[in-house]
């Protein structure tokens, strides 16, 4: 790989650990924190595209499985992972592969309506997908009720992927990183 | 170093991380085929004189703890709401169980330990293009980055601060983001002046 490549990769999972510093909002019942990690996701998918965006959170994921303490509120280690919350983590590498392999179709990336869909589809489609049946598994909840607990995510989650496609495209603006 | 590593010398610490790596793998998978609770409260007692084995002192047992312990009281009343006494007690000590032998693992084995078993774990990958060595390179190297990122954070905030600019998000993320690229894109370039790529 490309020296260029790995330090994109290794810059966007240390960042996506920094933004877990900012303080998670915990909501009553539901057993998943509204956090600001997930503008990670998006940005890494959005600006480095699918392969480097999807491996990004990779290392991302194999720091959390390490035991460091880069989720956010601080928390780590295989029993985050393990834990009904899990599964939301689990799918961000997928997730940001999907934002960018759509981002990438057709020169997707300057127009504001067809970021917002990859955003949506990767970062809230892809990652409910796979984290609803996790809090299924591991809790014994039926999909239905892990479905109808995880709804309270979804408004925080599209303000989050409006914000993220704002960032995203001004920022590529801003610098260009041809040659991806 | 950031982490919850705890040193020490007890035999937890001195088993292989590969093993604790896989018998933590098998324990959750046993965790979601047994459905009886009362095996679990034993694995539970286990687990706790463990904890008590590695030295991990309660302090930093229940900062460990805290954030799970609303999800379970979640878990433990919605499994009150569709089911019995029983099976809600079960639950919980079944999943607590899990989390306390992630944590002793997490706690008893060393950051370059883990990257080590990463590595093995790698290995079958190799002929599709993974080298064990790079992967290695690129956690250690993203380890680094953390503080690197904050720094470039609290400089992009200071900066905006004078231009009374700190409280918006744009006018914050990204200038911070265009710094972050930047250093990616120096970081590459040391990188290929010292023939990274060719190692």
């Amino acid at each position: 790989m490309q020296s260029r490549n790995i330090a994109l990769v290794a810059v966007f999972a240390a960042l996506t650990a920094g933004l877990g510093l900012l303080p998670a909002v915990p909501v009553p019942v539901v057993p998943v924190p509204i956090t600001a990690q997930s503008l990670g996701v998006m940005l890494a998918g959005g600006l480095l595209g699918g392969r480097l965006g999807g491996l990004a959170l990779l290392i991302f994921l194999i720091l959390v499985a390490l035991g460091l303490p880069v989720l956010a509120g601080g928390r780590g280690g295989l029993g985050v992972l393990l834990g009904p919350s899990g599964g939301f983590v689990l799918s961000w590498p997928v997730a940001a592969y999907t934002i960018g392999w759509l981002t990438r179709r057709r020169n997707w990336r300057t127009s504001f309506a067809k970021v917002l869909l990859s955003n949506v589809t990767g970062g809230i489609g892809v990652v409910y997908l796979l984290g609803i049946p996790w809090i299924s598994i591991t809790t014994g909840l039926s999909l239905t009720q892990a479905a109808l607990g995880s709804v309270v995510f979804v408004p925080g989650d599209l303000t989050k992927a409006v914000l993220c496609t704002f960032l995203i495209l001004k920022i590529q603006r801003a610098y260009p990183l041809d040659r991806l | 170093m950031i982490g919850y590593y705890i040193p020490g010398d007890s035999f937890i610490h001195r088993a292989p991380a590969g093993f604790k790596l896989f018998f933590l793998a098998a324990m959750g998978l046993a965790s979601f085929s047994l459905d009886i609770g009362v095996y679990f409260g034993i694995f539970m007692i286990l687990a706790v004189l463990m904890c008590w084995i590695v030295g991990l002192d309660w302090r930093t047992l229940k900062r460990i703890l805290k954030p799970v312990a609303l999800v379970l009281l979640a878990i433990f009343l919605a499994h009150l709401f569709v089911g019995d006494f029983f099976s809600a007690i079960a639950a919980v000590i079944r999943i607590l169980t899990v989390i306390l032998f992630a944590t002793l693992v997490t706690v008893s084995t060393h950051m370059d330990d883990m990257i080590e078993v990463f590595k093995l774990v790698a290995r079958p990958l190799e002929p599709f293009g993974v080298k064990p060595r790079k992967l290695a390179f690129l956690l250690s190297l993203t380890i680094r980055l953390i503080p690197a990122i904050f720094e470039i954070l609290a400089e992009v905030r200071e900066a905006q601060k004078s231009r009374g600019l700190e409280r918006s998000v744009f006018a914050v993320i990204v200038p911070f983001m265009v710094r972050a690229l930047k250093k990616a894109d120096a970081l590459g370039d040391a990188l290929t002046s010292r023939r990274f790529e060719e190692s």
